[in-house]
């Protein structure tokens, strides 16, 4: 028997033993918390107090009936039992060389995304994405150069030689080397698409999109460059990525810097203006959280320095905020920020310290005359 | 509830890593009911957690080789951490790949509790009346405390389990526990203070 003695009433609350006698008494717990009160007659006000805690912390919980449980694991061991592939795989359409051969491999994704789709809407999980399919995705091969283009309406997934895949929108193309050379990965794009670069620091990846090149080293980004638009974008998700104007790319490796560069962090983006030549470095337009350790619950502020929650911010986002730490030295802030928006979340830090914030260059900066 | 059997787990455990798929559903079985209550916690999506739920399951399946083994204390937060970090990312995901993101007042993942008494268990109007004030204050507490609380007092997880399942450290969670009830001290006091001396007038 645990030594209720040293109990505080926090021990108690969380007695599983406790707990039952408050919840469930019966005729030998009754007489056994009874029994230990008239030897404890000073600990009789925590008893009555962790007693009120325990019957107070019920909460109202959803029934789950046996059968479900039963459902759900014989789903779960069909599953294990039957397996298919978890995500249907979504394999480029291919470049082999005889004709028949291509149309084998054309024949085998469709069936492979067939009975991944079938397999989907039996068991897989709700997240919906809207991939093409199959034929106006167009793969053509010349010198050693693959190019693919989408004509679809959704986007298509392309995986590269090195293994990196690119989510290519609509209306866009890419060309890429068969094999990519020994020192660097290199790519064309027209229009949009989503990379996620596997990391190899001895090759760097580089796109070429219309008068902008990024450079990278391994990490997720988004190139938009449709020859209808003035101006080229590159967004940044994860890692860092930089961005030359064309001109000043001619020499990658070399370690001239030029004006027309820049490097972009997650959550940043630069757009390249193709009637100025010139970059401006902003936000992307909904940042997202990048730090994956970060739980909602980090957002909930209670008296906390203001201080610490841009700090917060900073980490989930990877942005960097800009303040006088000193001005703002006596705000303190509560509030639950979990669910908001980066911008949500700024306004609402703002209005509660009397603060305004501004972008500037890829940053927040936030101005205040503090709080007394 | 498990918790009467704590050597059952471990052994269904290295059943299941050596392959004995029954034994991996005992364990869902045995386990379902806590997580899909801890799951709902943070969606009213029922069927999201129960998707996830087979995932996470399906996934330890094909790691069992893999899979570290796990004392019997271990195997609930194991099971919470792999569904709470799943059920963020697939959210994630969600949003990722839907056209309009999604509206976050109605899908945030957020976790959230509602403390309710059970009435018929408060004998008294008086602690009827205290019951509901202790309500009133637990369903105040930012959710990172009631999150742990609920861990606490409902799957009667130690420190170190809540902390692995909630991704903060285990000061943090003794930080929530001690404010959570400093404040809860401060506000029952008085009542509890006139209980005890009426107890004792009554002896």
């Amino acid at each position: 028997m645990p030594d209720y003695a040293a109990y505080t009433i926090e021990d108690f609350v969380f007695d599983p033993e406790f707990q039952r006698w408050v919840k469930q008494p019966n005729a030998s717990n009754e007489d056994f918390w009874q029994q230990w009160q008239e030897a404890h007659p000073d600990r009789m006000a925590d008893i009555q107090q962790a007693r009120q805690l325990v019957l107070s912390m019920e909460v109202g919980e959803v029934a789950v009936s046996p059968e479900q449980i039963k459902h759900d694991v014989q789903k779960m061991l069909h599953r294990i039992r039957y397996q298919q592939p978890v995500r249907p795989a979504f394999t480029t359409v291919t470049r082999s060389s005889p004709a028949w051969g291509r149309w084998a491999a054309a024949a085998a994704v469709v069936l492979a995304i067939g009975l991944g789709w079938v397999y989907y809407r039996q068991v897989a999980t709700p997240v919906q994405q809207q991939y093409a399919v199959t034929d106006s995705v167009v793969a053509d091969e010349k010198d050693g150069m693959v190019t693919e283009r989408n004509a679809t309406k959704a986007l298509k997934i392309c995986t590269l030689p090195d293994g990196s895949t690119v989510e290519l929108s609509p209306a866009s193309a890419i060309s890429y080397p068969r094999q990519f050379d020994t020192d660097k990965r290199q790519v064309t794009l027209t229009g949009e698409a989503f990379f996620n670069v596997m990391r190899n620091p001895a090759k760097p990846f580089l796109v070429f999109a219309d008068d902008v090149v990024t450079k990278v080293l391994g990490t997720s980004f988004r190139v938009k460059a449709y020859p209808d638009q003035k101006d080229i974008v590159v967004a940044v998700r994860t890692g860092k990525v930089a961005v030359y104007a064309r001109q000043a790319a001619t020499d990658l490796t070399g370690k001239a810097v030029d004006r027309r560069v820049i490097s972009l962090t997650p959550n940043q983006q630069a757009e390249f203006s193709r009637i100025r030549a010139e970059f401006r470095k902003t936000l992307v337009a909904r940042p997202i959280v990048i730090d994956k350790e970060i739980r909602p619950a980090e957002f909930e502020f209670d008296e906390t320095p203001v201080v610490e929650v841009f700090r917060r911010i900073e980490k989930a986002y990877g942005i960097e905020i800009i303040y006088d730490s000193d001005v703002l030295r006596d705000c303190a802030l509560s509030a639950s920020l979990s669910q908001e928006t980066l911008d949500d979340k700024l306004r609402i830090v703002c209005r509660g310290i009397e603060a305004t914030s501004e972008i500037i260059d890829g940053k927040i900066v936030i101005r205040s005359n503090g709080c007394r | 509830m498990r918790l009467e059997s704590p050597d059952n787990d471990a052994w269904l455990w290295q059943r299941f890593k050596e392959g004995d798929s029954e034994a991996l559903g005992q364990l869902m079985t045995d386990h379902y009911t806590a997580l899909i209550r801890y799951g709902t916690r943070f969606t009213r999506d029922t069927d999201f957690v129960r998707d996830c739920m087979q995932d996470i399951f399906v996934e330890l399946w094909n790691r069992r080789e893999t899979v570290s083994l796990l004392t019997s204390e271990r195997v609930r937060p194991y099971l919470m951490t792999m569904l709470r970090r799943l059920l963020h990312q697939q959210f994630l995901e969600r949003q990722r790949y839907a056209f309009e993101p999604v509206s976050e007042q109605e899908n945030g993942l957020v976790f959230d509790v509602t403390f309710s008494p059970e009435d018929m268990l408060i004998e008294t109007e008086q602690s009827q009346h205290t019951a509901d004030r202790i309500r009133q204050l637990l369903n105040q507490l930012p959710r990172r405390s009631k999150e742990a609380i609920y861990l606490r007092f409902y799957d009667n997880l130690d420190r170190a389990a809540i902390a692995q399942v909630m991704g903060i450290s285990e000061q943090s969670v003794s930080n929530l526990f001690q404010e959570t009830f400093r404040l809860l001290r401060r506000h029952v006091q008085s009542k509890q203070l006139w209980l005890f001396l009426l107890a004792h007038l009554m002896l």
